[in-house]
């Protein structure tokens, strides 16, 4: 008689649940330490289901698939000297944030998942844990490869993890994802699976590598779309997890609740770096920056997903309504702050040209020619000693205490003040860029006070080459011990725009 | 103080490679779904559906041209909103779990 094949269900419940066992000799308390001390409650594992039903056969082929589709892309794209049809090689710099800042992550993602499939006391989750810590190895592995192709002509792409342990504007996503990974486990699966995947994510890998592949960088497009493809699964977890965790016991609610508190605010601040990405260093734009966040946010989550967690008990994260309010600011003020300092950045930035200013009048109708514009006129008349002929913001800023983003992040309903929030604590005053980040920090003052603040520790002396050897030495000591060498300063004054026209020298029409 | 404009919208979406598979599989689940939309972006289709998206085996199948594994749709997808309420070997439906 023939076998009969198994269904995918069967497949599933074999190859995951079949394979665990009761431990006799030893208790789970010890196999499973972590599993109680953030207060949740479980009574039945068993209750997991992953709809994506994913089993270690199926894991190897289709990813071995989406590795070749992807190296495919990239030889071609090599071969071809695919960097010289870039739109312009401006767009490179959106690329070099994301490699020093997100690759990173990726990394960081893969030893945070491989440490919840350990410690997660069901089979069902620790699978699903297990495949994401090998696929987040994978990002990192495909991102480092596609940058390594620019990194052959371009600056900013030649010291990416010295730089995500040190440069001061990557602070910003190495200071969250810690964040994450010194949290418990239930908690690091809420605020990376839930909050950061199935919320946010979209908006970097959907509309911004949708940029990339209309500015010509296929490479991008396909490790973004092979990275989000292995995002569905962990949207999956994220969701299965929050969702079991509530149905498990009415406990759980206050604690979940509080944890998507958090984590919305911050991955919408880890975000907002995206949103300076799409709407001032694409040099062809898909969406802006509002649009995505009306999609993916407004729509997909707020009014899709949040409507299907009111019946246990959950509300939308505490201070989304400012994240609307902030929607026609958020992009400008944070490629101003990037802008302003580029004396000390590993990338470059530059003055919006007129046409991509009438772009964001009109995308941004209430606030751009408003409270933006001027801004701009005002920095290519203000010299500064550096190079590039433009205004920077010579000095050092504060930065919050929490998201450690400078605080330059405009208050809405008074647009000519930045929101500037403090709290006293055991003696000393931290400073905060709005009240999300000022009632994170309340919730948890003793983690926070510990923040490794870039400026603070440059004012320390902890982050210089060598001492300096006069006030006029201290920036180049500290961008020596951040290996930034050629990769600073104003787009136009860089060996990436000199190099660039004069790969494009024969061309009958030069870029830029 | 400037005012909050917000126009919401409920709806089950799914994010699609815009390649040869990516639009056999689209074109299957306009078939089935006939009051689904599409949304085109440079790199990746939009399909929405105000309720609920169904992918059927055999019909991805017949604009494929060979058998297909509802595991495929790994291979294609990008990103998506809603639940996976059903993902077996004849089909896969994407929902909310609460209806209104
Ligand atoms: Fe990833
Ligand atoms: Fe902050």
């Amino acid at each position: 008689m023939a076998k009969k094949k198994l269904t995918l269900a069967q497949k599933y419940h074999i190859y995951t649940r079949g394979l665990d066992w009761e431990p006799t000799y030893v208790s789970k308390k010890d196999i499973y330490p972590y599993a109680e001390y953030e207060g949740i409650k479980i009574k039945d594992w068993n209750k997991w289901e992953d709809p994506f039903r994913m089993t270690v056969e199926a894991y190897w082929k289709y990813q071995a698939e989406k590795d070749r589709r992807f190296y495919a892309i990239l030889d071609g794209f090599i071969q071809n000297q695919g960097h010289l049809t870039l739109s312009d090689a401006r767009y490179l710099n959106s690329i070099k944030l994301f490699i020093q800042g997100v690759t990173p992550l990726e990394y960081m993602a893969h030893r945070g998942f491989a440490f919840v499939a350990r410690h997660l006391p069901g089979p069902g989750p620790r699978t699903a844990a297990f495949f994401q810590s090998m696929d987040e190895l994978r990002h990192t592995q495909i991102e480092v490869h596609a940058g390594s192709n620019f990194n052959k002509y371009y600056d900013g792409f030649h010291s990416m993890t010295l730089m995500h342990d040190r440069v001061w504007y990557l602070s910003v996503p190495k200071s969250y994802f810690d964040d994450a990974v010194t949290a418990g486990p239930f908690e690091y699966v809420t605020a990376i699976s839930f909050s950061f995947e199935y919320a946010l994510t979209n908006l970097l890998f959907v509309p911004f590598m949708s940029g990339a592949a209309y500015n010509g960088d296929t490479p991008t497009m396909t490790f973004g779309f092979s990275a989000q493809s292995d995002e569905s699964r962990h949207m999956t977890l994220g969701l299965q997890v929050v969702k079991f965790l509530l149905e498990q016991h009415e406990d759980n609610v206050p604690i979940i609740q509080r944890w998507i508190d958090k984590w919305w605010w911050r991955g919408y601040r880890l975000t907002s770096l995206v949103g300076a990405m799409m709407d001032y260093m694409l040099p062809k734009r898909v969406m802006s920056w509002k649009e995505s966040f009306e999609l993916y946010i407004e729509d997909q989550i707020l009014e899709g997903l949040f409507r299907d967690l009111e019946r246990y008990g959950i509300r939308p994260p505490l201070h989304m309504e400012q994240s609307i309010k902030e929607k026609e600011f958020l992009s400008h003020d944070v490629y101003w702050i990037l802008f302003s300092f580029t004396f000390a950045a590993a990338f470059h930035s530059w003055i919006p040209k007129e046409e991509e200013m009438e772009w964001l009048a009109e995308k941004y109708p209430r606030t751009f020619n408003q409270y933006y514009r001027w801004r701009y006129e005002k920095a290519k008349q203000a010299k500064t000693p550096l190079p590039g002929d433009r205004f920077y913001y010579i000095g050092l800023p504060q930065l919050c205490q929490v998201c450690q983003i400078p605080m330059g992040f405009t208050d809405p309903d008074d647009p000519n003040n930045f929101v500037q929030r403090y709290v006293e604590y055991e003696g000393e005053i931290y400073h905060f860029c709005s009240d999300g980040c000022k009632w994170i920090f309340e919730q948890e003052p003793e983690k926070y006070v510990q923040a490794w603040l870039p400026v603070h520790e440059i004012y320390k002396g902890n982050c210089f080459a060598e001492p300096p050897k006069g006030p006029d030495d201290v920036v180049p000591q500290v961008l020596k011990w951040y290996n930034i060498q050629t990769d600073n300063f104003d787009y136009f004054v860089s060996e990436d725009y000199k190099n660039w026209k004069e790969w494009h020298k024969d061309m009958a029409t030069v870029v830029v | 103080m400037v005012a909050v404009e917000t126009k919401r919208e409920r709806f089950v979406s799914v994010d699609l490679q815009k390649t040869e598979e990516g639009y056999n599989v689209l074109r299957a689940i306009l078939k089935d779904n006939p009051d689904a939309k599409v949304d085109e972006f440079p790199g990746y289709y939009k399909v929405k559906h105000s309720n609920k998206l169904t992918i059927k085996r055999e019909t991805v199948e017949s604009f494929m041209g060979r058998p297909w594994d509802t595991q495929e749709f790994n291979l294609v997808i990008i990103s998506y909103s809603g639940n996976f309420a059903e993902w077996d070997d004849e089909k896969i439906v994407i929902q909310w779990d609460t209806h209104m």
